[in-house]
């Protein structure tokens, strides 16, 4: 599989570290504006992915990383949610050691993620690629491979004959 | 692309082995290893009934006649408790609550309110089977050394500030035992109803009635921390129609004794 070359920081546009970077933070306001139910930063992110995936493969990049990256930790904070309100509003579950080992994980998930993201974002500011683990490696296929039905395809927009 | 999935595999083995890490740790009984010895506990538990009469005015009665109804009731279920580290003391409470609760080192109070609203000794026995369960299970010291700290409960014995006998005291007796200590407490009851030969529905007609009393202003110690009012009593119904179950009422005529209770407790 043939990937396109990575860009160096120098070659990449103030505009488009600002878009990386973009990509992680967006995900503080969605979180902010989302508790307690923790979908609306998914849907940012996906906006935001949808919105920029086209102005540069580094932007694209790191937009994907977020997304993917916020895609388990949201259904994980999902579950305990709903994990939550069964035990103590609803009543139907029992509280277990294991809802709270759940809880425990999910906390530390969580602050995994923050980290990643905030440092993810601060690497996107200076044009660097910052790889999580499986997220970025993920992120980087997708953005960065060739595709070959994408570069033949014929062209909609043609001159004149 | 292996890499990926190896990748994938890892994040997933790591967020599964957190979270069975986690799991282990008993969360809910930290204080289990707690040890306090039983006669510490029966010292403190004194402390406590003292504070409440002395401190708090609490009004206990002493009735020959209602104590001793309450020890026949008692004494069905002491006969058939194997072999106990505690000796049961039982207090009666002037009060308005229907409640019980269990202080450490086997003082039960008794809320005079109850023994109003029970309408048979099967009843009051039920709910002392439950406040026993408790004890034995140490609930009450564990509840205790979790917010007071170990340390605190043993100072107190050896001349504490009343301030902190109160607080102690307070706690005792009006905060909640978490659900799976109300769980063992009603098993415990269930049994130990079923071995003294009293049929363990009473817990459940006892609960019902009281839930469609209070259902309003549901705010009692023994219900309110129930996850389910309902599942507990439906438990104990269980037993309503099982033919193995023994029932040899209590000789107590009831209705003469919440007679004379009413007189005893114009005078307090």
């Amino acid at each position: 599989m043939a990937y396109h070359t990575i860009p160096q920081p120098e070659e990449i546009s103030k505009r488009e570290k600002e878009d990386g970077m973009g990509a992680y933070l967006m995900m503080f306001a969605g979180i902010a504006a989302g508790l307690p139910l923790p979908i609306l930063n998914l849907l940012a992110s996906v906006i935001y992915y949808y919105v920029n995936k086209d102005k540069s493969r580094f932007v694209k990049f790191h937009a994907l990383q977020s997304l993917w990256s916020q895609l388990p930790t949201t259904l994980m904070n999902a579950v305990l949610l709903f994990w939550t309100l069964q035990i103590f509003f609803f009543e139907s579950f029992e509280l277990t050691d294991v809802y709270w080992g759940y809880l425990m994980a999910v906390i530390i998930a969580n602050l995994l993620y923050f980290i990643f993201s905030i440092v993810g974002a601060a690497k996107a500011r200076k044009g660097k690629m910052y790889y999580f683990i499986f997220f970025g490696k993920l992120a980087y296929h997708q953005a960065f491979l060739v595709r070959e039905e994408r570069e033949t395809r014929e062209a909609i927009n043609k001159p004149p004959m | 692309m292996s890499k990926i999935l190896r990748d994938l595999l890892i994040v997933i083995a790591s967020f599964g082995a957190i979270w069975a890490a986690f799991s282990l740790i008993p969360w809910g009984d930290a204080e289990t290893s707690l040890d306090y010895p039983v006669e510490k506990e029966e010292e403190l538990g004194e402390i406590l009934i003292e504070s409440m009469e002395v401190q708090d005015h609490t009004a206990f009665i002493y009735d020959s006649y209602v104590d001793s109804v309450v020890v026949t009731i008692a004494n069905r279920l002491m006969m058939n408790l194997d072999s106990s580290e505690y000796s049961y003391q039982f207090h009666i409470q002037k009060t308005e609550d229907v409640n019980a609760f269990a202080l450490p080192g086997g003082h039960i109070v008794i809320n005079s309110a109850l023994l109003e609203f029970a309408e048979r000794p099967e009843e009051v026995a039920a709910v002392l089977a439950h406040e026993i369960g408790h004890v034995e299970s140490k609930h009450v010291v564990k509840r205790l050394g979790k917010e007071f700290g170990i340390q605190l409960l043993f100072g107190i014995l050896v001349g504490g500030d009343q301030l902190i006998i109160n607080e102690i005291s307070k706690s005792a007796t009006s905060t909640y035992f978490d659900r799976e200590q109300e769980k063992d407490a009603d098993q415990f009851a269930l049994d130990l109803l079923h071995k003294s030969e009293i049929n363990p529905m009473y817990l459940g007609t006892f609960f019902r009635r009281l839930k469609r009393s209070y259902s309003t202003e549901f705010d009692m110690e023994m219900f309110s921390t129930h996850p389910n009012t309902s599942s507990r009593i439906q438990k104990s119904f269980q037993f309503a129609n099982d033919s193995t179950i023994k029932n040899v009422p209590l000789d107590i005529q009831w209705d003469v004794f919440q007679d004379s209770l009413q007189v005893v407790l114009r005078e307090y």
